[in-house]
């Protein structure tokens, strides 16, 4: 299926899943869904990765927004980085996609290691 | 290869899991923190989208309830029993306070290594020894007793535990997530840990050890010359007081001192202040009696306390509670105010004790043989194997302090020690309408010592020391005691009406900022640790007055006005010799400061900055007694105190002045009538007889350095709002929850105790008019816990301006802002 409908379609997932358990559904939603659709390009990585890291952003920023930064600023200064929202708004995204991006290439691997035997 | 790479992604998604779902080392777990779902962006604060009116069903209580937030966040609780009114109590303190609670009820009982790990073990070890839980469970024996006392705590544990079964992990406060761990079910046994917890930290004025080496050092004459104990009892809290003390029995006995050699004590915690007073309606513009209170504490976030109004049937009262304990501390209800500060009283003694077997199983007291009761003790460590102490407890109570090279083993006898029930005091006086009320209340109250302010409607004052305090012979506990001799077993304790107290004296106001209590008519003897200046700074202003305001009030509590620079800088100007600048530019300038100074230690001038650093730099140089005979100035720049100790240069470790440094007004005297004592000569210098004369320039000449320094670097700017430095810590010390630098005066010997790391922790004036009180107060912090909240430093810039806010003491839930947020809580039953 095509990246962007894998990418729609973990995020969709994902943030049903987070809405009840812990973070680290996404990655497995994001490896199942690339099993189950994924191409056998070099793409996998991208539908975990984007998937995730775009719903991440957009939580964050509308949290960020909302509380007017007042928590994202120590945060930032707890761990020692610039204070700007945008660092941690990124870096959410980035760790979050990073993860369920290795979670749905190692999606992709299986597919290719299951269908390449079948086939 | 196919497999190969499966295998290798199906390796890498597991141990990405497993790494941002556990914690490495302090790094908190990674991806865990992150997830906006429930990570920390679910502690910000998104604005209020909550219904202003809503409603909600509650099980647990037995009627309606109804809180009203006001714009502050301060919740104002009606409630139709009191069962219900503590545990929405617990609840609402819980909500905004959780973390905060429990960390200091874990700090308390010594458990602080499961949190952090290792670093912490220390602490605990000393929590256990010096027998925090075992107070706590000794109190928890007792207060069952008064059914009123333990069904407000199980009320309140109910509201606690309420809390923490409704929350959703990702609801869990921000220190949870960041620390890793998750709280536990509140007891009654924790609030009474947090009561320790607060005795502990308000008894801190013990000396026994510091006193035992000084006197070595010292010698008999020139340490009772340098640490007179019941001479300098200028303006005390009660004067001229005393009671029949005829039916009294008195100790006869001999004091018998440790003759041991003991190790160096530890540095004693900041010395921790307060200020209240009252002043009849004769003494004031309105007619009306005022009351005022400003706790001074280690400023910290969470602020320490939480503002609340309890309203029921039995109660309408309005103050600060501690979160983890029920009910109001200090506030006031629809008849009377009170406020409490320090009264700095010795409650700790130390008996060096004798075991008489290798393995401390049995020791001697007089004749007899005595079996110690040993306590194990686990410290559970986080990462690493449980630590396991056996504390063990003589008679005098636990054996706090061991040296195990020198087998020297001390017992600490402390009051804290001792079953009460403080809880029933503040639970008395929240619902007290008159002074034999409120006398009845502090009669439960044991420890720690506290100074009660009261006032009332009907235009009364009192003030009364109350605390469980043991009768002593002269110098009784100032020193380390033989715990061999069995005459110490026979205690006896003062009764609460010989504490001194007086009710509405002519004088027309009273008052009390740690210093001593009484004067040389009282009796007893009494000891601690006490403020000489800001008592009298206090005074004199209450004194001067007689149609004082509510403006005039507040104008008090901030006054930066430093007493002990009005009597010892004119001492100091007058022996500084000018002919001996050497280093013209900044020993002018400097002086130049002092001259155009008025003592107020206001932070945007530069004068005080330069008094304060001169008078620790004339301290330095002048208590050189305790040092080392090589001792010379330069070392003083050149190295630590701690380099100095190991290197046997000194001797004694002194970077907290008042370790062993004498009290200022013995250093002011001295240098009024004897400024050609033996103690101002250097010891170091064998050519020379130094006088007051000299030190006065060597330290000024130091100052003068120092202040040069500053005023070149602008990092480190010369006025005393920046120099000071003062600023609000996180409880666990994390500075990215701590507040910046706040830009503000103040000084430990002004009515404004603010220095960089204390000062008032809730500023409450109290106005009570015939027709109801009313009431203004401010916190350094704010109502929310959590750093993600507006409410978690909303009124510290207030507090830093030296602003007030107008409390507001409801009459009913009907007469409300229409914009404050209201619940109305149901009752399952109905």
């Amino acid at each position: 299926m095509n990246l962007l409908v894998r990418i729609v379609l973990i995020a969709i997932l994902s943030a049903v899943s987070q809405t009840y358990l812990p973070w680290w559904t996404a990655v497995l939603i994001a490896l199942l869904v690339e099993l189950a659709l994924g191409k056998k390009d070099s793409t996998s990585f991208f539908a975990g990765f984007y998937g995730v890291a775009i719903p991440w952003m957009i939580l964050a920023a509308y949290i960020d927004i909302k509380s007017e930064s007042v928590l994202t600023v120590r945060i930032l200064e707890l761990f020692k980085l610039p204070q700007y929202s945008m660092v941690m708004i990124v870096l959410t995204g980035l760790l979050g996609g990073l993860a369920a991006g290795i979670g749905s290439l190692t999606g992709g691997w299986l597919k290719t290691a299951l269908t390449s035997e079948n086939g | 290869m196919k497999f190969f790479k499966a295998t290798v992604g199906l390796t890498l998604t597991a141990l990405i899991i497993h790494f941002g779902d556990n914690r490495i080392g302090s790094v908190p777990p990674v991806l865990r923190f992150l997830d906006p779902y429930h990570g920390f962006w679910q502690n910000a604060e998104t604005g209020n989208d909550s219904e202003m009116v809503s409603e909600f069903v509650l099980q647990e209580l037995r009627a309606t309830a109804k809180v009203i937030f006001d714009d502050r966040g301060v919740p104002h609780v009606f409630a139709e029993n009191d069962h219900d009114l503590y545990f929405l109590q617990g609840y609402l303190t819980a909500k905004d306070r959780m973390w905060q609670m429990e960390f200091q009820t874990h700090a308390a009982a010594g458990r602080l290594s499961e949190i952090v790990g290792e670093k912490a073990l220390s602490f605990d070890l000393e929590q256990r020894r010096i027998g925090m839980s075992w107070a706590a469970e000794r109190a928890m024996e007792l207060i069952p007793e008064d059914s009123a006392s333990i069904e407000t705590l199980k009320a309140y544990s109910e509201g606690v535990n309420y809390y923490l079964n409704s929350i959703e992990p990702d609801q869990l406060p921000l220190e949870y997530k960041l620390l890793d761990y998750k709280p536990e079910p509140w007891t009654e046994l924790k609030s009474s840990l947090l009561l320790k917890y607060m005795a502990k930290m308000l008894t801190g004025t013990e000396r026994d050890r510091p006193n035992t080496e000084a006197l070595k050092i010292l010698g008999d004459e020139l340490f009772f010359k340098l640490y007179p104990d019941q001479n300098y009892l200028d303006d005390p809290i009660v004067p001229n007081f005393k009671p029949d003390t005829s039916q009294i029995a008195s100790l006869s006995a001999v004091v018998s001192y440790s003759q041991a050699d003991w190790e160096k004590g530890e540095i004693q915690p900041h010395f921790v202040g307060s200020n209240n007073w009252a002043v009849s309606g004769s003494r004031t513009e309105s007619g009306s009696a005022i009351l005022c209170n400003d706790p001074h504490l280690r400023l910290s976030l969470p602020s320490i306390w939480y503002e609340i109004q309890l309203n029921s049937p039995s109660v309408n009262c309005y103050g600060v509670s501690l979160p983890g304990a029920p009910g109001i501390t200090i506030g006031f209800n629809d008849s009377i105010a009170w406020g409490v500060t320090n009264a700095g009283r010795d409650v700790k003694d130390y008996y060096a004790m004798d075991f008489v077997d290798f393995d401390k199983g049995t020791y001697r007291v007089g004749e007899e043989t005595l079996v110690v009761n040993e306590r194990i003790e686990e410290i559970k460590v986080r990462g690493q194997r449980s630590v396991f102490d056996t504390v063990r407890y003589t008679v005098f109570g636990p054996i706090a302090y061991s040296n195990k090279e020198t087998n020297e083993h001390l017992a600490l006898r402390w009051l804290a020690h001792d079953p009460s029930n403080e809880l029933l005091s503040f639970y008395k006086l929240n619902r007290a309408k008159n002074f034999e009320d409120y006398q009845d209340a502090l009669s439960h109250y044991n420890c720690p010592g506290q100074n009660f302010v009261f006032a009332d409607t009907k235009n009364n004052i009192a003030i009364w020391q109350q605390g469980k305090f043991k009768v002593k012979l002269k110098n009784y506990g100032r020193f380390i005691l033989d715990g061999t001799d069995s005459l110490h077993l026979n205690e006896s304790f003062i009764p609460q009406r010989h504490n001194p107290h007086m009710l509405n004296p002519e004088r027309g106001f009273v008052s009390s900022a740690n210093q001593a209590a009484a004067d040389q008519d009282y009796p007893y003897y009494i000891s601690g640790v006490y403020e000489e200046f800001r008592n009298r700074t206090i005074n004199r202003f209450l004194r001067s007055d007689s149609s004082l305001t509510v403006q005039d009030m507040m104008n008090l509590q901030l006054s930066n006005y430093n007493l002990l620079a009005e009597e010892a800088l004119p001492l100091m100007l007058a022996l500084l010799d000018t002919s001996k600048f050497q280093n013209e530019e900044s020993e002018r300038l400097a002086l130049a400061e002092l001259f155009a100074w008025d003592y107020n230690n206001d932070k945007g001038i530069i004068a005080p900055t330069v008094f304060e650093i001169w008078w620790d730099e004339f301290n330095n140089l002048l208590w050189d007694e305790f040092n080392g005979q090589e001792w010379d100035q330069d070392m003083y720049y050149r190295y630590s105190w701690e380099e100095l100790m190991n290197s046997g240069k000194a001797k004694i470790d002194m970077r907290d002045p008042r370790y062993v440094y004498p009290m200022s007004k013995v250093t002011i005297d001295l240098l009024k009538n004897e400024p050609n004592s033996p103690l101002f000569d250097h010891h170091s210098s064998n050519d020379k007889i130094e006088t007051a004369q000299d030190i006065i320039y060597d330290s000024f000449y130091w100052t003068a350095m120092k202040f040069g320094d500053i005023i070149k670097y602008d990092f480190n700017k010369p006025h005393w709002g920046h120099y000071q430095g003062t600023r609000v810590q996180h409880l666990a010390r994390l500075d990215a929850f701590s507040s910046r630098k706040l830009f503000v005066g103040g000084s430990e010997h002004a009515p404004n105790a603010t220095t960089s790391t204390h000062g008032p922790s809730w500023r409450m004036i109290v106005e009570l008019n015939p027709d109801g009180p009313k009431a203004w107060g401010v916190l350094p912090g704010g109502q929310s816990g959590s750093p993600g909240s507006r409410l978690y430093i909303s009124s510290l810039e207030k507090w830093t301006k030296g602003e007030y806010n107008e409390l507001h003491f409801l009459k009913s839930d009907a007469s409300i802002d229409p914009s404050w947020s209201v619940l109305n809580y149901k009752s399952a039953q109905e």
